[in-house]
């Protein structure tokens, strides 16, 4: 049975397993590039000027996909670029394949936000192997634009990714999220006070009367169920949407001292302990934290002081994940 | 009170038993009252100081946070177990929540419920199944009988055609499953699961076996259904509709011969391969949907924002069909279609339907408006029906997508109220199940439309054959499209 409050989780073996650590990587390089994977969708997202239901989507499916399927057999960008597509049919805004493609190129691309700062793509090619040093130094074009030989490649991943996604996740792709519940549960606390719902009841608090306020309560929940998609706890794996809303509502309520009645989430049927197990996740913010996270193709993985450099090339992955080992 | 049949000796020695048995009540009642007031007293005292107390700090205490509540909370731990917390609170409150979480120890703590959650696993493959005979074939897909190996329950196989697909999995595949699932009803086929074969291209959808389809049914059956069937097909149908309309999906395709129906009595809704989400306000969708003769006139002049009114139009449609054994509308084009529409239901005056003159397709076309070509001609051409079965029969076929009855109202329409009442399910008659190795037979009824462009319909409607409806019925070529069906 399919309901808006429910959504397939993820049993305890299969979290405690993850095929690509039984591959071989480690659990935090997974993490990481698990981490990696979310922005690299929410900015591509963001970029195609999709709905945040359909980012959101896309970052579920690919981690449901990430618990049955390891990252070598899978590897991080064709699988993005499958999600993202795949959640842009699912949420009847779909994408062509050739948009996506030349998207998250831009994002990989030196120009891009994501790109190291430090790492110009000269200094770049010194960590090469010889074959794209001899490429590189004589033009960069191919950093900033899709070859039709790279494009049709790239698209038959892409597609065949988007067929081992649904193989592997049993064709349930109902995707619940929680910000519908969120909006729903706030009108009914009566702390939104510009909608047209009936008069909240007599035992809830004075609601605000500032519109503002109501915005901006509704935007920081929004805020924590969307960062908790990246969060590397998986959390929207083990909990139904109702919980996950409360527990935005719960944060944000009290980030703006809006008083709620007592014991309120228990009318949503969720549990003090999950609640509070939820809220803790929520600011428990990423793995990496506050930190900056840039994002290159091919490269180093690199600690700096204020954040980190990430490859999500299959070869810089089996290189780190070598390292790591040998650490 | 008891004392009728007793001697009056038992009366007394009652009366006094039930005298004493008040005072002690009464008593016990005083004792309760005094103790609730003084908790109620305790409790008041404990929620204004909370209330202080939040009031006081506000600030720091909607900083405090679960995170770092190993804060000496001495000050605003309370005494008594109270339900008045936050969770926000100590770890000695947080630890007696956890230790209460899973019994009713705590009398306060409410029963919540728990949902289910389907696991996140791959497809079984079609090699659990074992192919029986081919059932239908349609430009869809393929639709097979089969039996799972392991349970040896028979099951119909859809194998989804996918060889062409330069877009990867088709997006009206993805809404038929998502929908399928989604429109659990016990009219409404049971999605089994989804297997997959060797290749990548290889998705099938596997679903209950079911016996009839209503359209082939009909047209073998010597004699129509009995009123009191229509009814509890009628019943049936409606209400997997609700259900649908409620859970925002729209079939698009509803016609007798994607009504499968099982010999104990019940109808199921099947092929979603048209089915999608809608939305309120509606958006624009694409109007080459439902099959031609049960397509609604807003979809045939053109307009481009559509709900659930059209799956109602084709719900009139099926019962007209119930009733006289044989499609209503059988339109051989656009126009044909509706003509055939306005033949019988009327050329819509402004009152009726306002606005239907601004629909794209309808400045195109010139309609004959006289007194006789208004109003619906219901009454004659279901003479046997009664009225308020007629009065179903308009609401459902109302012209104006706004004024068509809902699926909610038409079940408490007065229609199933009236004598005969709906026939029991367990009362219906068998037929005998053509779902063997037969021969397939020629479509009689037109395809679900193909992806495309809309029609563009140009012309005059001609109403002329307004006295003699429905004078030939025509083969018609059985084009692409997919239905379900059994022969």
């Amino acid at each position: 049975m399919v309901t808006i409050f429910t959504a397939p989780l993820a049993t305890p073996a299969q979290l405690s397993t993850s095929p690509s650590q039984l591959s071989g990587i480690p659990e935090p390089l997974e993490q990481k590039l698990r981490l990696v994977a979310c922005r690299l969708i929410q900015a591509a997202g963001i970029l195609m000027e999709l709905p945040q239901p359909t980012i959101s989507t896309a970052i579920v499916l690919l981690q449901r996909y990430y618990l049955t399927t390891s990252l070598p057999s899978s590897p991080l960008l064709q699988t993005c670029l499958a999600s993202l597509y795949l959640s842009s049919k699912l949420t009847e805004h779909p994408q062509k394949p050739r948009d996506l493609i030349n998207i998250f190129k831009y994002l990989l691309s030196p120009a891009s936000p994501l790109h190291p700062p430090h790492l110009l793509p000269s200094e770049n090619t010194e960590n090469q192997e010889d074959q794209a040093k001899t490429k590189k130094s004589t033009s960069k074009k191919h950093l900033y634009y899709v070859s039709e030989g790279d494009y049709t490649a790239l698209k038959s991943l892409l597609l065949s990714t988007e067929a081992r996604i649904l193989r592997s996740l049993g064709f349930n792709t109902t995707v619940n999220l929680p910000y519908t519940l969120a909006f729903n549960y706030l009108q009914s606390l009566g702390v939104l006070t510009h909608t047209s719902s009936p008069p909240p009841p007599a035992e809830a608090p004075s609601a605000p009367s500032n519109p503002l306020q109501n915005e901006k309560l509704v935007s920081t929940t929004f805020a924590y169920l969307t960062d908790l998609l990246s969060s590397p706890s998986q959390v929207y794996l083990t909990h139904h949407p109702h919980e996950l809303a409360v527990a935005g509502i719960y944060l944000a309520a009290r980030d703006h001292s809006v008083k709620l009645p007592e014991r309120w989430w228990e009318v949503w049927d969720v549990e003090r302990e999950t609640l509070g197990f939820l809220v803790v996740v929520m600011r428990g913010g990423t793995y990496i934290g506050d930190k900056k996270v840039w994002i290159v193709e091919e490269g180093v993985f690199e600690e700096l002081d204020d954040g980190e450099v990430v490859a999500i090339g299959a070869d810089s992955v089996e290189r780190e994940t070598e390292r790591l080992r040998n650490l | 009170m008891s004392s009728k049949h007793k001697s009056r000796w038992d009366t007394e020695t009652a009366e006094d038993a039930a005298e004493a048995a008040r005072r002690k009540a009464e008593k016990e009642a005083k004792k309760a009252s005094k103790l609730e007031k003084a908790r109620k007293a305790e409790e008041e005292a404990a929620a204004t100081a909370a209330a202080r107390r939040r009031h006081e700090d506000g600030e720091r205490h909607a900083n405090q946070s679960l995170t770092v509540s190993d804060e000496p909370p001495s000050k605003r731990r309370k005494v008594s177990a109270e339900p008045d917390d936050d969770v926000a609170t100590s770890p000695k409150r947080k630890k007696h929540a956890s230790n209460t979480a899973g019994g009713d120890k705590d009398t306060g703590e409410a029963r919540l419920l728990r949902f289910p959650a389907p696991e996140i696993k791959a497809c079984n493959s079609v090699d659990d199944y074992e192919p029986l005979n081919r059932i239908e074939e349609g430009s869809y897909g393929i639709v097979s009988r089969a039996r799972h190996i392991a349970s040896g329950e028979v099951v119909a196989l859809k194998k989804l055609k996918l060889e062409g697909e330069t877009d990867g999995f088709p997006i009206t595949s993805l809404r038929e499953i998502q929908t399928l699932m989604a429109a659990r009803h016990a009219n409404v086929v049971n999605l089994r699961e989804v297997v997959v074969g060797e290749q990548l291209n290889q998705v099938y959808i596997v679903m209950d076996f079911i016996e009839h389809d209503l359209k082939t049914l009909l047209d073998d059956m010597p004699e129509p259904f009995l009123q009191s069937e229509v009814k509890t097909l009628m019943l049936q149908l409606l209400s997997a509709t609700a259900t649908m309309h409620t859970n925002w999906i729209m079939h698009r395709d509803l016609k007798t011969s994607n009504l499968l129906m099982n010999n104990r009595g019940q109808i199921k809704v099947a092929d979603f391969g048209l089915a999608r989400y809608f939305g309120d306000p509606c958006l624009p969708l694409t109007q080459l949907v439902v099959t031609l003769w049960y397509r609604s006139p807003e979809l045939l002049l053109g307009a481009q924002k559509y709900g659930t009114a059209i799956d109602i139009w084709s719900i009139g449609c099926i019962f007209a069909e119930l009733i006289l054994k044989e499609p209503l509308f059988q339109g051989k084009s656009e126009i044909d279609q509706l003509s055939k529409i306005f033949e019988l239901m009327g050329v819509p005056t402004d009152e009726e339907w306002p606005g239907w003159r601004r629909l794209p397709n309808s400045k195109s076309l010139r309609f004959p408006r006289t007194k006789q070509t208004t109003g619906h001609l219901l009454r004659s051409k279901f003479p046997l029906l009664t009225s308020n079965g007629v009065s179903l029969l308009a609401s459902l076929l109302s012209l104006d997508p706004s004024k068509r009855i809902t699926a909610e109202e038409a079940l408490k329409h007065a229609y199933f109220r009236d004598d005969p009442k709906p026939k029991s399910e367990a009362m219906f008659p068998t037929f005998p199940s053509k779902a063997g190795q037969e021969k397939r037979r020629r479509l009689n009824s037109p395809s679900a439309p193909m992806r495309g462009d809309a029609p563009q319909l140009f012309g005059e409607v001609g109403l002329a054959g307004r006295s003699g409806l429905f004078a030939g019925l025509d083969e018609e070529e059985v084009g692409g499209g997919f239905s379900l069906k059994v022969h």
